[in-house]
């Protein structure tokens, strides 16, 4: 993995941003990397690398990772797919993992295109690292981050919904992607 | 650092940017009407407008650039890299002394996180508070003079639709190119935004903060009665079946209007046109100066003048339905479909218009964000059956229906428009498989609120087109009408009619040497001429064939309409030249050529090589000769059989 690779795909930290973290800051233990930018936060993939980087660092030499980072990245994406199929439940252990709000366990979580015409949600964007970097930031630009609230005002996918005052027309690709914690009826899923 | 106007440059450049749908065109419009101008910035598609202003009160001449709408300053978009060139000077080598930095009152939150990006340039600024007339109705409005505090630089409540809060936005442009910009101001604004390299998350925080602060109720999510109408009509218009039959009904309506309304200056401009030929030969010694101002530069001016009517009215309802806010749901109802075909809703529109006029059609595919998406619209438009195809269509489909049932001519006429299309998709289906290959963009479009559309707007967008399509393209088709005349003018002959000067000019002889080629669909030397000269310019073949066909017979010429004549042509054997085999493959022919001059020099501006222009017409021709091929085979074989 090269310097600017991103070790932490959901809230692109690259390891570069990493290493310049761990010899600034020489965090005691692995979690505190989350300060970096958050890296880790996300949907917990990163994690065992964050800690092989950290204790390479402790060891004193240069963090760094040996696959290649288009691997990696594939690897990521199963690993995420195998979770949304509840095929892998296996979820990081350390307590960088454990922010209540976003742990992938949340059985409220659910894609946007489930919501139904007036449900309002939080966002969160995690999964949308798979999508092209320029779509990905232009969609946070209109204003859909992570933590934003919306509210849904044609559903399905594609679908419209609203940030604000802003309404966005998603198409079915994206929409599927982007994960969402109702908060009304959110313990009724919708059909 | 920049301090205000100096000796040596006047007027000072104030730039005016913010997301898109804030209201910058509308208000740039305000300050400055027609005293603007379309500017295309080097190396980048899209375009902005740069005009003068100068305020009742203020002695100063201030020269705006209405920059593209964008929605962040550091992603990797060509609006965003015109907006950051603009500021940094670097988009054509003049610096901004000040930006106006138009903010949606209606929409703080969001436009905040542009506004702390753009402030963090080191220019002054000014924020213009848009939208104020239906902002100051809300409980949830925001503070102008909190905001004002929070950013850092004055912050102007304005309508530009209604026009209030201008001369206070006078005032503050006027004094902030006139003091000095020192850097201790600089620094006392950069201290209240988030940090440079800030992520969107810690904008979208920051952008957070100075709204609860500014604008308390606004925290309180949003209104939800008159939403849900909103929400209803927005989930019918991008319904899969309904929204597209109400698109489709949409623009059926638009295009018959356009048809109909534009056939009426259309005619005029033929006729005035005619009259000046006329006026001008009677004027002049018979001779070569009247031949060339007569058929080469009145007639190149008509040719030029005749499509400006269908570009004015085109832009001009285009202009107000997207205004309203439909266009952005009609684009993403549509999205599905031209997916099929490596498109996206964006390109329907352009590939809408070609049907009545590539040119426009080419010239409106600004809208799509894609380059390659573009490119392929760009390639395929063409194909459209566009209304200079139509006396052609008249003319071929008429001596093809001669003793045939009624629904004949009608199911033709389809025909010919489905082929177009459907030619035109595949092609677009080819490229995006082939030379346009990219990933298919997934569309996330703001849909705009609804809003009853500024004539203003339109009128200016119009008059802007107008400008553009006669300076680029209209020089262009002059320049082609010149040849043309040339070519046929040209070695003079000493025969006594128009027929023998056509076959003995250089576009005659070009016709005898080519012959060959077309001669497996069926066509003579006489109908390649026509089609040679059609290559410049479609409409021609009508008049091409006319004069051949008119000049050819002596007897009773003055009885027969000309599409009579046309159809009684005879070869040089007696036979006529138009059989059935022969006028099908004309008719495919014309369907799916590219023979339009000036087509292949928008397309060249558009896309700023002869690359694209060179495969448009290679590919065309290609397809249109084997698609003339198959009907000249299928009509002999089916005309065997029967
Ligand atoms: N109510 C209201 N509408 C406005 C105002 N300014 C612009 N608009 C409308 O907002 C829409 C977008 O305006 P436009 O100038 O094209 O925005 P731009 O994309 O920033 O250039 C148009 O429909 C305008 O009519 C305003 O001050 N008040
Ligand atoms: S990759 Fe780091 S949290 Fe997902
Ligand atoms: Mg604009």
């Amino acid at each position: 993995m090269r310097p600017d690779d991103h070790v932490c795909l959901c809230f692109r930290v690259s390891l570069r941003k990493l290493q310049n973290h761990l010899e600034r800051e020489r965090p005691t233990v692995a979690s505190q990397l989350s300060e970096c930018l958050g890296a880790g936060t996300g949907c917990g993939w990163c994690v065992p690398f964050l800690r092989r980087l950290h204790a390479q660092h402790a060891a004193g030499t240069l963090p760094a990772l040996d696959e290649s980072h288009e691997e990696y990245a594939r690897r990521r994406t199963a690993y995420r797919a195998g979770r949304r199929e509840g095929t892998y439940d296996r979820l990081p252990s350390d307590p960088m993992a454990a922010e209540p709000d976003r742990s992938p366990a949340s059985p409220v979580r659910v894609p946007l295109t489930q919501l139904r015409r007036g449900q309002r949600a939080i966002v969160d964007c995690a999964n949308l690292a798979d999508l092209p970097e320029g779509e990905r930031c232009l969609l946070h630009a209109m204003g859909m981050h992570d933590d934003c609230q919306l509210r849904v005002c044609s559903p399905g996918a594609p679908c419209i919904v609203q940030i604000d005052d802003t309404r966005l027309g998603i198409s079915a690709e994206v929409a599927r992607r982007i994960m969402v914690t109702p908060i009304e009826d959110g313990d009724r899923r919708a059909p | 650092m920049s301090a205000g106007p100096d000796a040596a440059r006047p007027t000072p450049r104030i730039a005016v940017l913010g997301n898109p749908n804030t209201g910058k065109t509308t208000l740039f419009n305000r300050l400055c009407g027609v005293r603007a101008r379309t500017a295309n910035f080097p190396g980048s598609t899209v375009e902005g407008r740069i005009g003068m202003h100068r305020s009742p009160a203020g002695h100063v001449e201030l020269e705006l650039v209405d920059l593209p709408g964008s929605y962040s300053l550091s992603i990797d978009v060509p609006e965003a890299r015109v907006c950051r060139d603009c500021l940094q000077g670097s988009l054509d080598g003049v610096e901004p002394d000040a930006m106006l930095v138009v903010l949606d009152a209606t929409n703080l939150r969001r436009n905040l996180q542009f506004a702390a990006q753009a402030l963090a340039h080191r220019l002054p600024a000014v924020v213009a508070l848009n939208m104020w007339d239906t902002a100051r109705a809300r409980p949830e409005c925001v503070d102008p003079a909190e905001l004002s505090r929070r950013l850092g630089c004055p912050v102007v409540p304005v309508s530009g639709r209604t026009g209030e809060g201008l001369a206070a936005l006078d005032v503050a442009l006027d004094t902030v190119v006139d003091l000095p910009f020192g850097a201790d101001a600089l620094v006392a604004r950069l201290q209240r935004l988030p940090p440079a390299d800030a992520t969107q998350a810690m904008l979208a925080s920051w952008a957070d903060q100075v709204t609860r602060a500014a604008a308390p109720a606004a925290a309180t999510p949003a209104r939800d009665a008159d939403d849900s109408l909103v929400d209803r009509v927005d989930v019918a218009l991008t319904h899969p079946f309904v929204g597209i039959a109400v698109f489709a009904v949409t623009m059926a309506a638009l295009f018959s209007a356009i048809f109909m309304v534009a056939s009426v200056p259309m005619d005029l401009i033929d006729l005035v046109f005619g009259r000046a030929a006329e006026a001008v030969r009677s004027a002049l010694p018979e001779g070569l100066l009247a031949d060339l101002l007569a058929d080469g530069i009145v007639a190149g001016i008509g040719g030029v003048l005749v499509f400006l009517p269908q570009i004015c009215l085109l832009f001009f309802l285009l202009s107000l339905l997207e205004d309203s806010g439909y266009l952005a749901r009609a684009a993403f109802a549509v999205d599905r479909v031209m997916r099929r075909f490596g498109l996206s809703g964006p390109s329907f529109v352009p590939l809408l218009s070609s049907h009545a006029c590539a040119l426009p059609g080419i010239m409106s595919t600004r809208l799509i964000r894609d380059d390659r998406e573009r490119l392929a619209t760009i390639l395929v438009a063409p194909f459209m059956s566009c209304s200079a195809r139509l006396p052609v269509y008249v003319l071929l489909i008429g001596i093809l229906s001669v003793g045939r049932p009624a629904w004949f001519a009608g199911a033709a006429f389809v025909a010919c428009y489905a082929l177009g299309a459907m030619a035109g998709l595949l092609t677009a289906l080819l490229a995006r498989r082939t030379v346009l290959r990219g990933p298919a963009r997934p569309l996330v479009l703001e849909l705009p609120p609804y809003r009853v559309p500024a004539l203003r707007n339109a009128l200016l967008v119009t008059w802007d087109r107008a400008l553009v399509f006669l300076r680029n393209a209209g020089t262009t088709i002059l320049a082609i009408s010149v040849v043309m005349w040339w070519l046929s003018a040209f070695p003079r002959s000493d025969g006594p009619d128009a027929r023998s000067q056509q076959a003995g000019s250089f576009a005659g002889q070009l016709g005898e040497a080519v012959a060959p080629a077309f001669a497996p669909l069926g066509f003579d030397s006489q109908l390649t001429v026509g089609v040679l000269t059609s290559f410049l310019a479609r409409e021609v073949f009508v008049s091409t064939m006319g004069v051949l066909a008119g000049a050819g017979s002596d007897a009773d010429v003055s009885d027969r309409t000309v599409l009579e004549q046309v159809a009684a042509m005879p070869r040089a054997d007696g036979t006529p030249v138009f059989d059935p085999a022969t006028a099908a493959a004309a008719l495919v022919f014309f369907v799916l050529a590219m023979q339009c001059l000036p087509t292949l020099a928008v397309t060249r501006r558009e896309t700023g090589s002869w690359k694209w222009p060179a495969i448009q017409f290679g590919w065309m021709t290609l397809v249109a000769y084997a698609g003339a091929l198959v009907a000249h085979a299928a009509v002999r074989a089916w005309g065997g059989a029967a």
